[in-house]
């Protein structure tokens, strides 16, 4: 379904990916795993168009993606949750969670459902729908910004770090949701701190070093492979 | 000493050079002259709005205004003078024309000018501080909107000023004021290489510092004990000084008149200070020169090019700033300055940087004694933003040389309880003391207190009704004086119950002063400062020296930012931070900002550290380190630490209690192990599986 193939990005001087080479495949949750500063984020910006990269190609169901622009990768069903939140401070809950469906306007009932789907994940939004999104708590904001990608129904869902700064009860019920999008059809790139929990939703693994590709296999595998774990599980 | 003479030195080479110049100058072309003083003028101006627009961040619009005020008071004073100095010249001399007079008058008068810049600039800087002090309380665009006001208003009242005062008609209303023509070559130049040398001065110093940390993250400054709305209104008052200056500078060199301070005039001010680059010194001059020469030569087009209208003129003009500006959006320098240290260092040779034996300085918090007993202490907190109760009757004690975690759901109004602690929010209800000192919160005013108030209150607000009252009969003809001054004794009875508490007023910059520190939930670094610059601005709360220090570098600066940046190295060491001391701090890896935001805490000397969830986006391995480091600094600084985080493994590991916060009350309260038990803290935030692990 979506294929990187060999791509390097520079921010200026500092060369951020070498060569990073990845696939995944329809249905699939894949997980990126690796220190701060590895390249999982700057990879996952490259594949959603917001970084250009300097060689290489990124391809999207057998067609080259490498540099189209942000909105034309969410029209073909391409959607990343942010690192860093980022939503719409002024605006309402509500309306942070209509905006994530931008594309699929028309379709009243099918938003109606997925609004449903959605607060039922997140009751605190539920709370909080009308209050103004920059005056919810951090954790707040990042189950908004999961719930507004959510919404995009996309094809391929990119996570960046969703279980960052959320209680411990509600990073479980992060990866349960992850686990049900997916059995839903939704491909799943995910990128995570915790890699135990990451690797035990995955079907498969990239471990990243200062930009490479050092180690991919099955999740399975990465979990008993002891390097992993010593550097990543914290066993 | 000798550091005065080197200096004193420098200076008369700079002034003889300029006056060098100016004797070339002498024989130019007259409209070519007069594009010079222009150029020169535009350079003290540019460099002026640099100072708020560049160094602070903040958005002024309305520099011709202040610009006008300068012009205006100078030519009050020197116009008058030259007026009968002129009568009794010719009086006593009656052969003599004009330039004879101005001869004699500029000769013996020569302290005219500067004393014409002076006053124009103090009555500037005036202005600037009425405008600054309400309109730089607020963040954002306000400032936009209030120095527009603030031109436009100073352009009207000068217009009609005959109107305001009789006594007022020699400034010429809308027709022009004429001050004498006393402004030279030698002065435009002289002054605007003095306003780039204070202002490079200031940039470089500590107060320079503060003023881009403002910039770069208010709330961080603020956190880091720098007064943001201080800083802004003297950043705002000291660019309001040069640019009334500078306004003098005009006012002897043109015939003016209150159009000639437009709006345009204002705006091609912002233009040359974001097109030489925010922030830049350099930028904004060269961009000053460039941008007043090119309307001017293009105007040789119009007579070497047939069928060159004059209206191209303009327009080339403007497509050149758009083309510039989607080259260049930074502007041409961005925020670096040209100086022969930044050439050394592009072409190859390294810059000395830090003497030796200033590294060797340590940190300067070394371990202190344990102070027993409580350090800090909340009582019955209650933060409500309108209708929602954010904390809520919140009680927590903090003993010293505690390590305390809070946990909680999140929303649960954990880093609300931080904002309450460092002065954010002030609390609804309730009130936060901190080594037995009332930082937040209130306390009843005595009876007697409160009458005196309502006496003051009704006294100053039945004036202002009855000012009001005077001003409004007056224009409807009609006597309501009265009534005006009974709906102002109304206001101040009304107000009486709102001032019957004691609040401290204290601000973020007073708690980080009185020694609570703190890191952020989404890391707040200045992003485009260095890393050690970001460190050094901790000092700024300690400092001993003012603006006027800042301004003339003396002795007393130069030795305080030496020690800033030698305590800052200390700390960068300790935080293995000292090899990349000079680059961006935004270009640090995520684990290395997370480092420096605590190593910029530590460095306004705290006693008590707030951590906002500092493993967030850890890995275990990192994660494993940080519980070192954090056990490690307690021990290393003497302090307190409260920290707010959802990795469990963290928070049981290292903090000797936790309280849990649900919906903005503390819900439970214990050692790790109690906590791990509590049935209530499973269920609003454990859930079920992390209380099994």
């Amino acid at each position: 379904m979506l294929k990187v193939e060999s791509v390097d990005v520079y921010y200026g001087a500092i060369h951020a990916l070498a060569g990073v080479s990845l696939n995944v495949e329809q249905g699939e949750v894949v997980t990126m795993i690796g220190a701060n500063g590895a390249g999982k984020s700057t990879t996952i910006r490259s594949i959603s168009g917001l970084v250009r990269p300097r060689t290489g190609k990124i391809f999207f169901e057998g067609e080259e993606i490498t540099r189209l622009p942000p909105h034309k990768l969410v029209a073909r069903g391409i959607c990343q949750s942010p690192e860093g939140r980022r939503v719409f401070a002024n605006m309402s809950v509500h309306e942070n969670l209509l905006l994530g469906c931008f594309l699929h306007r028309k379709n009243k009932p099918q938003i109606r459902e997925d609004l449903e789907r959605v607060l039922v994940h997140f009751p605190r939004l539920k709370e909080r729908l009308n209050q103004s999104a920059g005056t919810l708590s951090g954790g707040e904001q990042q189950m908004l910004a999961i719930g507004r990608a959510l919404m995009a129904r996309p094809r391929l869902l990119m996570l960046d770090e969703p279980s960052l700064g959320l209680a411990p009860f509600l990073v479980q019920q992060i990866f349960h949701i992850i686990r049900d999008i997916n059995a839903q059809g939704t491909t799943i790139l995910l990128v995570e701190q915790n890699a135990f929990q990451a690797l035990r939703v995955a079907s498969r693994g990239y471990v990243l070093e200062t930009g490479r590709v050092v180690l991919h296999d099955r999740a399975s595998n990465l979990l008993q492979n002891e390097e992993v774990k010593k550097a990543y599980l914290g066993e | 000493m000798q550091r005065l003479l080197r200096r004193a030195a420098s200076i008369a080479i700079l002034l003889a050079a300029i006056y060098g110049l100016s004797l070339v100058n002498g024989n130019l072309q007259d409209s070519y002259q007069d594009l010079l003083v222009q150029m020169g003028i535009a350079v003290t101006l540019a460099v002026s709005l640099n100072i708020v627009n560049g160094f602070t961040g903040q958005f002024a619009i309305g520099h011709a205004g202040f610009m006008a005020v300068g012009a205006y008071a100078g030519g009050a004073l020197s116009f008058p003078m030259f007026a009968a100095a002129k009568k009794s010249l010719a009086a006593a001399h009656p052969g003599w024309h004009d330039a004879q007079i101005m001869g004699a008058f500029v000769s013996s008068h020569w302290w005219l000018l500067p004393a014409a810049m002076l006053i124009g600039g103090a009555v500037a800087a005036l202005f600037g501080w009425m405008v600054g002090v309400p309109s730089l309380r607020l963040r954002g665009d306000y400032l936009a909107i209030v120095t527009l006001g603030f031109g436009e208003i100073i352009r009207v009242l000068l217009n009609n000023s005959s109107v305001i005062s009789k006594k007022l008609d020699y400034l010429g209303g809308s027709l022009g004021f004429s001050p004498p023509k006393i402004t030279s070559f030698f002065a435009v130049y002289a002054i605007a290489a003095l306003v780039i040398g204070l202002t490079r001065n200031l940039k470089v110093s500590l107060h320079g510092l503060a003023y881009q940390s403002i910039r770069e993250d208010e709330i961080a400054a603020d956190a880091m004990g720098v007064d943001t709305t201080k800083v802004k209104v003297a950043a705002f008052a000291l660019s309001a000084f040069f640019a009334g200056m500078g306004g003098a500078l005009y006012g002897h060199a043109y015939l003016f008149a209150p159009t000639t301070f437009n709006f345009i005039f204002s705006m091609n001010l912002v233009v040359m200070v974001v097109l030489g680059g925010t922030g830049s010194i350099t930028g904004s001059a060269i961009a000053a020169m460039v941008l007043t020469a090119i309307p001017e030569l293009l105007k040789n087009f119009k007579d070497r090019i047939p069928g060159f209208k004059d209206e191209y003129r303009l327009m080339i003009y403007a497509l050149v700033l758009v083309v510039m500006m989607i080259v260049r959006p930074q502007g041409v320098f961005g925020r670096a300055e040209l100086s022969l240290a930044a050439l050394k260092r592009r072409f190859g040779q390294k810059r000395a940087r830090d003497v030796p034996g200033v590294i060797a300085e340590s940190h300067g918090a070394s371990p202190r004694p344990r102070i027993e007993g409580e350090i800090l202490k909340v009582s019955d907190g209650t933060k409500a933003f309108g209708g929602l109760t954010a904390v809520n009757s919140l009680n927590i004690e903090l003993n010293a040389g505690e390590l305390v975690g809070m946990i909680g759901p999140n929303g649960a109004g954990k880093t609300t309880v931080f904002n309450l602690l460092t002065g954010v929010y002030e609390p609804t209800t309730g009130n936060v003391q901190f080594q037995g000192k009332r930082l937040a919160g209130d306390r009843p005013y005595s009876i007697a207190m409160r009458i005196a108030l309502l006496a003051w209150d009704t006294l100053l607000l039945g004036l202002g009704g009855r000012i009001a009252g005077v001003i409004v009969s007056t224009s409807i003809g009609a006597n309501i004086t009265w009534v005006c001054v009974l709906i102002g004794i109304g206001i101040s009875l009304a107000l009486a119950p709102r001032r019957r508490r004691n609040r401290t007023g204290l601000r973020p910059s007073d708690f980080a002063a009185a020694g609570i520190a703190r890191t952020f939930q989404n890391i707040r670094l200045f992003k485009d400062l260095s890393v050690i610059e970001n460190v050094m601005i901790a000092s700024y709360v300690r400092r001993r020296t003012n603006l006027f220090d800042a301004l003339f570098r003396t002795a007393r600066m130069e030795r305080e930012d030496a020690s800033a940046r030698a305590r800052a190295m200390a700390l960068l060491a300790r935080f293995e931070l000292d090899q990349a001391a000079d680059e961006q701090a935004g270009s640090l890896p995520y684990g290395g900002q997370r480092r420096l935001e605590i190593a910029r805490a530590l460095a306004t000397n705290p006693k008590l550290l707030l951590l906002d969830e500092p493993a967030a986006g850890m890995n275990p391995q990192e994660k494993q380190e940080l519980m070192e480091d954090i056990l490690h600094i307690r021990e290393e600084f003497g302090l307190t630490i409260l920290l707010i985080e959802h990795d469990m493994k963290v928070v049981m590991g290292i903090c000797e209690r936790i309280y849990v916060l649900d919906y903005g009350e503390i819900i439970a309260h214990g050692t790790p192990e109690e906590i791990r038990r509590d049935p209530k803290v499973i269920a609003a935030y454990l859930g079920e599986e992390a209380a099994v692990c």
